[in-house]
């Protein structure tokens, strides 16, 4: 037996309230009669016919005493525990990720999710091993097996709210490891989204109580002769069209508002033109409150200032000068090896089959089919080596990462260096550092491949110029909270700071090249701050939340086509509520009640 | 407290000599009773019949018709009459009020009595019986008895076997006259039974008032005995007071059974009867 509400039980002191008004109630009115020979024969003929009616007298106020204690029960959430003697182990599962910030719950649905949690594991029999697991970017066990009433109210109590997405597919894994470690265990999930564990049913506890939110899920600008235009795009996850006001300011000053309407369950895309040039950093806010405010919010950093400089040395590669001339906003040059004197002045150099002697000291160096030389050793060809798959950054955005090379040079991994891919122990592709300038190195030579007519060549080729031309360095895109980023400072940079938007300073280097930066739980404008001792360089980069329902669609998207499917089942609560039938029963009480009053023989 | 005026006296002078009331009973009285017997005044004749007083043989009558015929003759008797009038607080209720329809009723049954040369009594009593008024022998002393009832007062509780018990009374045939409201601790029956054995023709006048014949109550009541003042709760309803009705007719019954048994005239008077009516049923 439990309570739900137990404040509901200050009701009982209606018990002697109502004694005392029935010891108070209305003094009966008197009236002489000649003689009680005849009403004392009415008494005893009444209680003949109703045995019970020596209680009688008392009945009222007992009717009325059970109806209040019926009424307070029902307040107080009168509960039996259900399945009491059982001890299956449960893992209590919590989303903590951005969506379960919205309001439609107050205060909010993250908070409602552990307050239900809390409750129920308070419920679950004695000595019941709980699991908690906190979900969200990095979905972590946070508790294994207890059956510690303490431990486990605390550990749900140190869930905090997170502004990242659900990473479905990691979730999914820590879930079925736990579910192999307790096969038996109830897995309830607490959350505004349900998720499939393998063929494993769920118990899921939804949050999701209206849809009424929109978000700014796309925001970015292109520069145009007569300045900048930025691009937002909307998207009303409602049921309905919904106007909204939009607001863009530039380095925190107001430039437009405008007012636009969004479609049910559908995008709006808006335009802001005329963005003055000299802005470096861009904000677009709905100003429309919705249940999720978070989301209300976008940043972008506009790059400004000299094109990333590129030379590309070669005898002549027409896929790499063609690749390399159709990217906008950098200054692309092409040399001949025996033309070239001295290498400097470019923000990165594109060797093809060409490796000097004297590696340049103001930009990075890219090698395709790398000659003799003195930095590492080049031996003879390897044929037909398999390029599989890497998490490497230049293969980021990739569908289809493989391609086929017809031969490679055989290369003998020098220390500085680190593989990138590797054929038979002989890497194909990898990276290093020498003397602060970085070094990517292709074995083979891109004729020899596929590459050049696959669609991800010029996506490859940005990415290498993303990730190491110095200029570029640190610009920085398409972070979303909770993702490291990886610095690629100027070369003779001796310290860095990363100021973030809550005015937090944070030295990132030393190192060089610093260690990913983790902090960038906060969305928002972060400033970088690049001292070389002689002048201190200041850039931005921004953070922006995740477009969760678009990221844990595709995770769902790429779940389903595995096949499993697993069972999703309403959350039930581990006690069986009687607050319906008790108020029925009171009721009925109250009929009773009346029908005794109106059919009262004598009170 | 005037319980007789001059036209209800004369109403009731009018009933007794035009109806010619009279109350029977066994005891010889100064007035012509039902019974035959050898007074002077001459009644009939009947065929002599063995046994008969041949004294009274009409021989001119014999003469006539050749067959012996008696003559016969009303008989007078002298009949006490006892008025046994309840004075208990229980005849205070009602409206009117039970013991004024009780001394008017009294009064009048002692006006036809004295009319017809009998000797009147009036006991007035509730637990024990407070004195005997009387003898009133002549149609003079009538004002007499009317005063006396006039000063008589209620209290108490009744208790008529009782105060017959303690009363002290000449033994002998005679007519009592009980007007009370039956409402009586421990009932009737005793006292009737011992008037009985007292040689009593009896007339047991029930007086109840309208408000206990046909009770109005409503709402939650605190039900005061007038003569213990004892209190009942009741909370009026329907049921109530169908229940009351059975328990009425029960009581009503008991007491007409009881008078039954006993040989006594039984007479139900409501107090709001208009005192002929009341007298019509009593002695018509």
């Amino acid at each position: 037996m439990t309570f739900v509400t137990p404040l509901g039980l200050i009701g009982l002191i209606a018990v002697p309230l109502i004694i005392i008004l029935y010891i108070m109630k209305q003094k009966r009115e008197k009236f002489v009669v000649s003689s009680h020979i005849l009403w004392q024969e009415v008494l005893r003929d009444m209680q003949a016919a109703t045995p019970w009616q020596k209680l009688r007298k008392n009945l009222l106020l007992f009717l009325q005493l059970l109806c209040a204690v019926l009424i307070v029960l029902a307040l107080s959430g009168f509960a039996l525990k259900s399945g009491g003697h059982t001890s299956q182990p449960v893992i209590i599962v919590i989303d903590s990720s951005l969506s379960m910030s919205s309001t439609d719950i107050k205060p909010t649905r993250l908070d409602a999710a552990k307050k239900d949690a809390q409750k129920y594991a308070g419920e679950l029999p004695q000595r019941t091993p709980v699991t908690v697991v906190n979900l969200n970017r990095e979905p972590e066990v946070l508790l294994y097996g207890s059956d510690s009433v303490n431990e486990i109210r605390a550990s749900i109590e140190s869930i905090e709210q997170t502004k990242t997405y659900t990473d479905v597919r990691r979730a999914e894994e820590l879930l079925l490891s736990l579910k192999n470690r307790q096969p038996e265990a109830l897995i309830v999930l607490f959350s505004d989204m349900p998720l499939r564990v393998g063929n494993e049913q769920i118990r899921f506890s939804n949050y999701k109580k209206q849809n009424d939110n929109i978000a700014v899920v796309r925001f970015t600008h292109a520069f145009r002769e007569d300045g900048i235009t930025a691009m937002s795009i909307l998207r009303n996850q409602g049921d309905s069209d919904s106007e909204v006001s939009l607001s863009l300011y530039g380095d925190g000053s107001f430039i437009d508002s405008q007012l636009v309407t969004v479609p049910k369950n559908g995008t709006r895309t808006v335009w802001w033109s005329n963005v003055p040039s000299s802005v470096k950093t861009l904000h677009c806010v709905i100003d429309t409150e919705d249940i999720l405010e978070a989301d209300n919010h976008a940043y972008d950093t506009v790059y400004g200032g000299k094109p990333v400089r590129v030379l590309l040395v070669t005898e002549g590669n027409y896929f790499l000068e063609k690749v390399f001339s159709v990217i906008e906003g950098i200054e692309f040059t092409r040399t001949l090896p025996d033309e070239l004197t001295e290498y400097k002045g470019y923000d990165l150099y594109v060797l093809d089959g060409v490796v000097p002697g004297k590696l340049p000291g103001d930009g990075n160096i890219v090698v395709f089919n790398p000659a003799a030389n003195d930095h590492f050793a080049v031996g003879g060809w390897m044929d037909t080596p398999v390029i599989g798959p890497s998490e490497h950054v230049i293969f980021k955005h990739l569908d289809n990462p493989g391609f086929s090379v017809g031969r490679t040079r055989i290369i003998e991994k020098p220390d500085w260096a680190e593989t990138i891919i590797e054929y038979n122990g002989n890497p194909v592709i990898f990276e290093g550092l020498i003397n602060s300038t970085r070094i990517l190195v292709f074995g083979f030579n891109i004729y020899e491949t596929d590459l050049p007519i696959r669609t991800e060549f010029p996506i490859i080729i940005s990415n290498i110029l993303s990730e190491y031309a110095p200029a570029s360095g640190t610009r920085i895109s398409g972070v979303v909270t909770g993702e490291p980023v990886r610095f690629m400072l100027q070369p003779g940079t001796i310290m860095a700071n990363v100021i973030t938007p809550d005015g937090r300073n944070i030295e990132i280097a030393p190192p060089v090249p610093p260690q990913p930066f983790v902090q960038t739980e906060e969305p928002g404008v972060y400033k970088i701050l690049q001292d070389n001792s002689i002048n201190v360089d200041e850039s931005f980069f921004v953070v922006n939340l995740p477009d969760e329902i678009q990221m844990e669609n595709v995770e769902h998207a790429v779940r389903e086509t595995g096949g499993e499917e697993g069972t999703i089942i309403p959350f039930k609560e581990n006690v069986k509520l009687f607050s319906l039938p008790l108020l029925c029963a009171a009721l009925l009480i109250l009929v009773l009640e009346w029908w005794c009053y109106a059919n009262r023989r004598y009170a | 407290m005037k319980i007789i005026d001059n036209d209800t006296l004369k109403k009731i002078q009018r009933l007794a000599i035009k109806t010619g009331l009279k109350l029977e009973g066994q005891a010889a009285g100064n007035r012509k009773s039902l019974s035959k017997g050898s007074s002077v005044e001459f009644s009939d004749f009947r065929e002599y019949s063995a046994g008969d007083d041949f004294r009274r043989i009409d021989w001119n009558a014999y003469g006539r018709f050749d067959k012996l015929f008696v003559k016969l003759f009303m008989e007078e008797r002298e009949a006490p009459v006892r008025i046994f009038l309840d004075t208990s607080l229980s005849m205070n209720y009602g409206e009117p009020e039970k013991i004024i329809a009780a001394k008017r009723l009294a009064a009048a049954l002692t006006y036809i009595s004295l009319n017809a040369y009998d000797r009147v009594y009036i006991n007035p009593w509730n637990s024990r019986v407070h004195g005997t008024f009387g003898p009133y022998s002549t149609p003079s002393s009538f004002v007499k008895a009317v005063n006396a009832l006039e000063t008589i007062e209620n209290r108490g509780k009744s208790n008529f076997s009782e105060a017959l018990a303690k009363m002290e009374w000449k033994t002998g045939r005679g007519i009592s006259i009980v007007i009370t409201d039956g409402l009586v601790e421990d009932g009737l029956e005793e006292g009737l039974k011992y008037l009985k054995y007292m040689k009593q023709d009896i007339y047991l006048c029930h007086i109840l008032s309208p408000q206990e014949l046909e009770p109005e109550l409503d709402g939650a009541l605190e039900l005061v005995d007038i003569e213990t003042n004892d209190i009942i709760e009741v909370t009026a309803s329907g049921e109530l007071l169908d229940m009351y009705e059975k328990s009425l007719k029960r009581f009503l019954n008991n007491i007409k059974q009881q008078c039954k048994k006993f040989g006594i005239r039984y007479t139900l008077l409501r107090s709001d009867m208009a005192l002929e009516e009341m007298v019509l049923k009593v002695a018509g």
